[in-house]
Parts: C-alpha cells; sequence; structure tokens
C-alpha cells in the first residue's frame, strides 16, 4: 500500500477514532439492543468461575476464562504463564502430539485426579521435541480479526520474497488445511472454534463443540474423577461466550500528537509497518458492527521467521522460529511482550526481534534517541 | 419389588441416552484432518483432527474398497502430513473409510 494511502487511511480512522473512542472492555460500536444484551450476558459467561463441582478439570490451566484475561477489565491480559509442547520431525512434519494430550500442557489437577494418578499436572508428552511458553494475552479486537477475509490474509503472502524487502510472511494451516489465523503461531481458524477449544484445554470444561475432555498423555481419565456428565456447558453458554469475545472493541489507540505524532511515521518508515500492518478490514459479515469495517490492527495474520533466538515449538505449517505478527491492539495496557512475555519493555521486545525482524530492529538501533523515544511514545499510544 | 423397579428404571434410561446417542452421531460422518500415521497393508488410518487447540486423533479403518480420489490410486501413496478428507460410515462403534480424497500436501 503507497505511504500517502496508508496515511488517508490512517487519518480517516483516527478522525473517527476521536467521535467515539473506545475503552478497553467496552463493545464494538453499532450493536443492536439485542447485541449488546448478548455481549453483556456473555461476559458473565466468560467470567464464571468453575469448580469440579461444575465441571472443572480434571485437567486445567485456570478456573475462569477471566483469570487469564482481566487486566484491566475481563478481556485484558493476564500474568499466567502456559507451557505447550509438539514434535518437529527432520522431514519437517509436525506433530501437535493429538495423542498424547494435546498441544497445551496444562498445569493444574483437580483434588480427585491428584488422589486417583498421584500428579498435579499433565506430564510432558515423551515424544515432545520442544517446549514453548506462552503468556496470556489481551483479546480485544479479536471478532474484528476473525471477520478479515480469508483471501485478504493470503493476499498479503510473499512467501518467496519476491519484492526483496526482506520479509516473506506466509499463512499457517489448521489441520483440516483452512487457513489459520488465532494463537501464537496463527494455528486456529475461527474465533468460536479457538473459544470452544479453550474451554477444554483450559478449564476441562466440554462443551458441544468439544464433548470429551482432554485426555492424560493419551490415557484415558480414570472411572469417577470427572463426575459431570458431558457436555458440561450448553450451546447456549457457549454463544453467549463467544459474543462476548467477539464483540470485545479494539480499544481506540490515544491521541498521537507530538513525539509519538512522529514515531506513528518512523514505525511506517523503518519497516515495522511492513508486518505490524497499522489498519485491517473486515468483510462482508451478518453483524452489522462488523461489516466490511478498517480497524487498527497492526498485523498481517502471517507468519515470519523471527530467529533462531526466539525459536520454540512448531504447530501446524508454522516451524519453530516462525510466529504470527502479534497485533499491536491495546498495547499501552500490556506489561510484559513477546509470546512468551520474556521482554519486560517494548525497546527490550524490539532488540529481541530477529529473522525477518532483523531489518526494523537495526533500523531502530540506528535511529538518534530523540526518534527512539518517538517510535515507543507511538507505539505506547495503541 | 422396588429393586426391580430401581433396575427397569435404570435400563430404560440407559437404552433412551443410547438411542440419543446413536441419533446424535450422523450415519455417513465426512472426517478431514491430517494424518497422523497410515498402516496401508492393515488398511488403517489415523487422522488429526479437532477444534481449536483441542486436538483429537480419529482412527478411521480403510479398506481395499474405498475408493480414493484421484481414481485407483493405491492407499500406499497417502503420507503422513497429508490432509485428507474422508467419506465414512459407523461399522459398531468403528469409523470405515468410503471415499478418501486428498485435499493437501505438506
Amino acid at each position: 500500500m503507497r505511504a500517502s494511502v496508508r496515511l488517508f487511511l490512517l487519518l480517516v480512522l483516527a478522525a473517527s477514532g476521536c467521535a467515539r473512542p473506545t475503552h478497553p472492555g467496552d463493545p464494538i460500536s453499532g450493536l443492536t439492543p439485542e447485541q449488546l444484551d448478548r455481549f453483556r450476558r456473555g461476559r458473565a459467561v466468560f467470567d464464571s468461575v468453575f469448580t469440579p463441582e461444575t465441571g472443572l478439570g480434571p485437567l486445567f490451566n485456570s478456573a475462569a476464562c477471566r483469570e487469564c484475561h482481566e487486566d484491566p477489565v475481563s478481556g485484558g491480559s493476564g500474568d499466567e504463564i502456559e507451557v505447550h509442547a509438539t514434535a518437529f520431525h527432520l522431514d519437517g512434519i509436525c506433530d501437535p502430539l493429538a495423542g498424547e494430550g494435546g498441544p497445551v500442557i496444562q498445569q493444574n489437577a483437580t483434588p480427585a485426579l491428584k488422589a486417583a494418578l498421584g500428579i498435579d499436572k499433565e506430564p510432558l508428552p515423551k515424544d515432545a521435541t520442544a517446549r514453548g511458553l506462552r503468556s496470556s494475552l489481551a483479546i480485544f479486537g479479536r471478532g474484528m480479526l476473525d471477520a478479515v477475509p480469508d483471501s485478504d490474509i493470503a493476499s498479503y503472502q510473499d512467501p518467496d520474497d519476491k519484492n526483496h524487502d526482506g520479509i516473506s510472511g506466509r499463512v499457517n494451516r489448521f489441520v483440516d488445511g483452512r487457513i489459520g489465523r488465532f494463537g501464537r503461531k496463527a494455528f486456529v481458524p475461527a474465533l468460536d472454534e479457538f473459544n470452544a477449544g479453550a474451554f477444554t484445554i483450559e478449564m476441562g470444561i466440554t462443551n458441544p463443540a468439544v464433548p470429551t475432555e482432554e485426555s492424560i498423555g493419551g490415557n484415558s481419565i480414570p472411572a469417577g474423577v470427572d463426575p459431570v456428565p458431558e457436555p458440561e456447558i450448553d450451546q447456549r453458554a457457549l454463544d453467549l461466550a463467544n459474543d462476548f469475545v467477539r464483540f470485545l472493541a479494539p480499544p481506540s489507540p490515544l491521541r498521537q500528537t507530538g513525539a509519538a505524532g512522529a514515531g506513528r511515521h518512523l514505525f511506517d518508515r523503518i519497516g515495522c509497518a511492513s508486518c505490524h500492518f497499522p489498519t485491517l478490514r473486515t468483510g462482508r459479515n451478518s453483524v452489522r458492527a462488523l461489516d466490511r469495517k478498517r480497524f487498527f490492527a497492526y498485523t498481517d495474520l502471517l507468519l515470519h521467521d523471527m530467529g533462531p533466538d526466539l525459536a520454540d515449538i512448531c504447530l501446524g505449517r508454522a516451524e519453530p522460529s516462525e510466529f504470527r505478527t502479534e497485533p499491536l491492539i491495546g498495547l499501552r495496557l500490556a506489561h510484559h511482550f513477546l509470546h512468551d512475555g520474556r521482554a519486560d519493555s517494548l525497546e527490550q521486545a524490539i532488540e529481541l526481534h530477529g529473522g525477518e525482524g532483523t531489518g526494523a530492529r537495526d533500523r531502530f538501533r540506528a535511529l538518534p534517541p530523540k526518534k527512539r523515544d518517538a517510535l515507543l511514545a507511538f507505539l505506547k499510544t495503541l | 419389588m422396588k429393586r426391580i423397579a430401581g433396575t427397569t428404571l435404570l435400563l430404560v434410561l440407559a437404552s433412551t441416552l443410547l438411542a440419543a446417542a446413536v441419533q446424535d452421531q450422523p450415519a455417513h460422518p465426512s472426517v478431514q484432518g491430517t494424518i497422523h500415521a497410515i498402516q496401508p497393508k492393515s488398511g488403517s488410518l489415523d487422522l488429526v483432527t479437532g477444534v481449536g487447540m483441542a486436538l483429537r486423533i480419529v482412527h478411521v479403518a480403510a479398506p481395499t474398497t474405498a475408493r480414493l480420489a484421484p481414481a485407483g490410486a493405491p492407499l500406499s501413496t497417502l503420507k503422513r502430513g497429508d490432509i485428507v478428507r474422508v467419506q465414512c460410515h459407523w461399522s459398531g462403534k468403528q469409523l470405515v473409510a468410503d471415499r478418501i480424497d486428498k485435499v493437501g500436501a505438506r
């Protein structure tokens, strides 16, 4: 996209943002009263705390969606760190270890499971070749990302770097071949599927979309350990939770005046925007508030090689060093950065960019201190 | 007497639940996923399927009567990492392939 066109779109968005800014936790603007009601009721499901008596576990990471997405409001970030593991084989095949309990390694067990097996978390699968840590990020604006057409994402690819800019993004694909976009490896194609899977893998809450519990390293759950019949939540509750997440607005960026305004131009000029596309546009959507809307996303939803220092697990077609461009939606609210939260500051996060991010990182390093500060000031408005 | 009534009630309840479970299973399901393992000699496929990050292995019997697309290709042409769509039927608790389409390759 030409810089002038991009600048025009940014100005249009900024102007509309001035008119009706959305704050963290707000619903997207333009919802019908019925959709707003579903958003509010869905938040109640999202905030529900499960217990073993209501279906929690027997393996789980947390007892509520909100437990990992709580700061500063429901849907925000959390300080929980997850453990994922997969096996990357020499023939280039990635095994998500579905037969050994799957790639998400639950870190808690119910008292009944502890009593039955003497374990307090899921053991790491024996065939895992790598382990990765995942921070709990804010999920604002995910409904907008969900509504971006697959064809748009595919059109951003340049796997052979034909334009010689050092950036060669490519799509990831789910196990059934569909284009992925959610998760740090862009593995999951759709938001409702990500949510339904999350109920089971994060909390052990089965639902109509995922009616079976996670296995324990591939072994069945001992009899009597999980007495609540499947599914442990019904379609109505699942749909409400989906609507809460789908309708969570991306918080409007703060005003970008002075240094932040200069930083916005630098973000484009040094190449950050080559992967962190400032805006994306939703396609046709049955929800009017999601229908053909341009929004600040700061991602291309593609996989990029980030270099060996950040590499951890493979997933789908994503190799260990490939990660999805992180959407910078609500970045000002984050306390830790990168996929595993290893960076405590934005500057450190930029410094840790390798692979396809090397060029932008080096240009950032080469900036005089005042311009570096301007770029960081811009990022703190997002 | 009470015991007989209780047992009858349990049997009725169990058969109702079983009938509901059978009704929930489509007679000719279609499974699309990545081949995790393939045994051409014994005629079986293990597919990785799932919803979101909740992934599961689905075991499908693939007898020689199963049609492969492109037509006539042997099961041994498929390999781990290929993405296939398998149209099946139930034989007891076992999924049996009627037709296998390769829809993607690693």
